[in-house]
């Protein structure tokens, strides 16, 4: 073979994988959409904005903390397994934690130790925190005050689907309104 | 090279020259035009490709809430295909022409990196920054082999030392991001085959003041519990630095070297100060503070290069460079700094007899540039003494003074001596 034909396999090789993580990626999202649960989170959103994936809001959200054992040792970064229910207004809500993945659910998420730890309490950080916008989008949001959640009636959460440990983001709320109208 | 022509026929008609070697002029300078036009060609191409992969990644970031999620995810894939497509014909058709190689691959480069992030878009998949670089890098690296793409390659030592410096200074948690050493391995047989093909080049210049850079700034993110030892792991990359530019071809300066040397010199000059010493000195020596960390593993990976380097140079070389001893002396006046309060005084030392040497050498070689680094050291010492307080008004304002004088001595005397030499040749013809 010569070395042309070589490099030509080697290539073709080589674009399969550029093809396949991509597409890897949708596969994960769209299974979890597909066969995952849904929750609705509590959130509190701010707008930052990222230099190669555009506008983004970041979300915090209000079932984010943990009661613990005071003698329980985890340290911030730390990979923690938190599992959810609903609460009477069907809000997500944390119903466990662990440092190994849930077997008798698959409604869980992996996520991360907030380093502002505290004895009795863990901050948990999780891996559906930002919410991509339109920029034109964005920026009308931001100037029109859409972010300032200043209605306390109206109720502003992230719609999170969940499955085996891993999460996707598909609508943020915001007073009522979905950003995405 | 119409002016050539002009010059040439006039040589020609008054007989200075004959028509025959007229014609070996001009095919001469015609074949050097043709190179420098096929730079052109090959710095355009590059241009275009970077401004139009740059311009992708962010119309991309716009995020076009008009398109539906398929149209997005067809958008992800159009210009992943359209340079896959542009590479593959360079390879069958065009594998010579170095425009098409490094056009088409800078496309690629950028729209990898342009596809992931409109899926982390499209899926509002959070992940750090340091993560997307990774995947982005580790999905161009055979690329930059398989097109023998130079710019490439470059790209990917800017991308990694980007992924480093996310890991291990803006990350939470911080961590020494270890990935990045094999990273950059893996690109050096890419970056030797680059060396080998045009050691002179333009490409491989450019590769020698990457890398050091990249190295430079990683180099820190080692720092964990022992940070004194950083400032002699600093000296020693810089002293790797000169040493391995002065292996390398070529009679211009390149990056390792000037890199090197002014590294060494600002280290060198920061250290003169003796907060750092006064620190190290309370501090104390402690085993488990200096030889079981991993600053102290670098260090000693840094040293037992520096000893390769250097033995096989000195043993090719029997000219000896002041820079490249300054290393070896340091780790002495470092380790001396555990019991010794006022080691400083060493450093401004140092500091005065490479200045002094190098002015000695420029003087010697009759290279005005060298003596005015010489000078410029010992000018930059001085300046830094201007802010001691220690040191009594008097004497910093003699200091000054006998500098000032300095240069104006060193470089009359050589400027003299110059027209000398030149009026002597006057006077031979």
């Amino acid at each position: 073979m010569n070395t042309q034909k070589k490099l030509l396999i080697l290539f073709l090789f080589i674009v399969t994988i550029q093809w396949m993580v991509p597409a890897k990626m949708i596969y994960d999202q769209e299974s979890i959409r597909f066969s995952g649960t849904a929750f609705k989170f509590k959130i509190k959103p701010i707008d930052p904005v990222d230099p190669f994936r555009g506008n983004y809001i970041v979300l915090s959200f209000d079932e984010n903390t943990i009661s613990k054992d005071g003698t329980e040792n985890w340290v911030g970064g730390e990979k923690i397994y938190v599992s959810f229910t609903t609460d009477s207004a069907n809000f997500a809500q944390i119903s466990g934690y662990s440092r190994v993945p849930f077997t008798d659910t698959k409604n869980f998420v992996e996520a991360k130790v907030e380093p502002f730890w505290n004895k009795e309490k863990l901050t948990i950080k999780y891996p559906f925190s930002r919410f991509y916008l339109d920029e034109a989008r964005a920026i009308q949001a931001e100037n029109d005050g859409f972010f300032t959640l200043g209605d306390t009636t109206k109720t502003s959460y992230a719609m999170v689907y969940l499955k085996n440990g891993r999460a996707s983001i598909t609508d943020v709320v915001v007073n009522g309104v979905s950003v995405l109208e | 090279m119409s002016k050539l022509k002009i010059d040439l026929s006039e040589l020609v008609q008054s007989g200075i020259i004959s028509a025959e070697k007229a014609d070996q002029i001009k095919t001469l300078y015609q074949s050097k035009s043709g190179h420098s036009a096929n730079r052109l060609f090959v710095v355009f191409g590059l241009l275009g490709a970077i401004l139009i992969g740059l311009g992708i990644i962010l119309l991309i970031a716009h995020n076009w809430d008009q398109l539906s999620k398929i149209t997005k995810t067809i958008f992800t894939f159009l210009p992943l295909l359209v340079g896959q497509v542009l590479c593959g014909y360079t390879l069958l058709k065009a594998s010579e022409n170095i425009t098409w190689r490094e056009s088409s691959s800078v496309f690629t480069f950028f729209a990898v990196g342009a596809s992931i992030s409109l899926i982390s878009q499209i899926y509002h998949i959070p992940g750090e920054l340091s993560n997307y670089l990774l995947t982005w890098m580790l999905l161009v690296l055979p690329l930059t082999y398989v097109m023998r793409s130079s710019f490439s390659s470059l790209l990917y030592i800017a991308g990694i030392t980007y992924y480093a410096v996310e890991v291990g200074y803006f990350d939470y948690p911080v961590k020494m991001p270890s990935l990045y050493w094999f990273l950059l391995l893996a690109i050096l047989p890419q970056v030797y085959l680059i060396y080998e093909k045009k050691p002179l080049g333009n490409f491989i210049a450019f590769h020698h003041w990457f890398i050091p850079i990249s190295l430079g700034i990683v180099l820190g993110t080692v720092n964990d519990q022992a940070s004194h030892l950083m400032m002699l792991n600093y000296m020693g990359l810089f002293g790797l630095f000169y040493l391995f530019g002065y292996q390398l071809p070529g009679k211009s300066l390149n990056g390792y070297r000037i890199i090197g040397s002014l590294g060494t010199i600002i280290l060198l000059l920061v250290l003169s100060f003796d907060d750092f010493w006064g620190i190290l000195h309370v501090k104390g020596f402690s085993i488990n503070e200096t030889v079981y960390t991993r600053e102290f593993l670098f260090f000693l990976m840094i040293f037992f290069l520096y000893t390769g380097i250097g033995f096989f140079k000195f043993k090719s070389e029997k000219k000896h460079h002041l820079t490249a001893w300054i290393f070896p002396v340091f780790i002495l006046i470092f380790f001396s700094g555990f019991i010794f309060p006022k080691a400083h005084i060493f450093v401004n030392i140092i500091i005065l007899f490479m200045g002094i040497w190098i002015i000695y050498r420029g003087d010697k070689e009759n290279h005005l540039g060298t003596l005015n680094f010489g000078l410029l050291i010992i000018a930059a010492l001085v300046t830094c003494r201007f802010f001691d307080n220690n040191i009594p008004f008097y004497i910093r304002g003699l200091m000054f003074l006998f500098v000032g004088a300095g240069f104006f001595m060193a470089n009359y005397r050589m400027i003299k001596r110059a027209k000398a030499v030149e009026q002597k040749i006057d006077s031979l013809s």
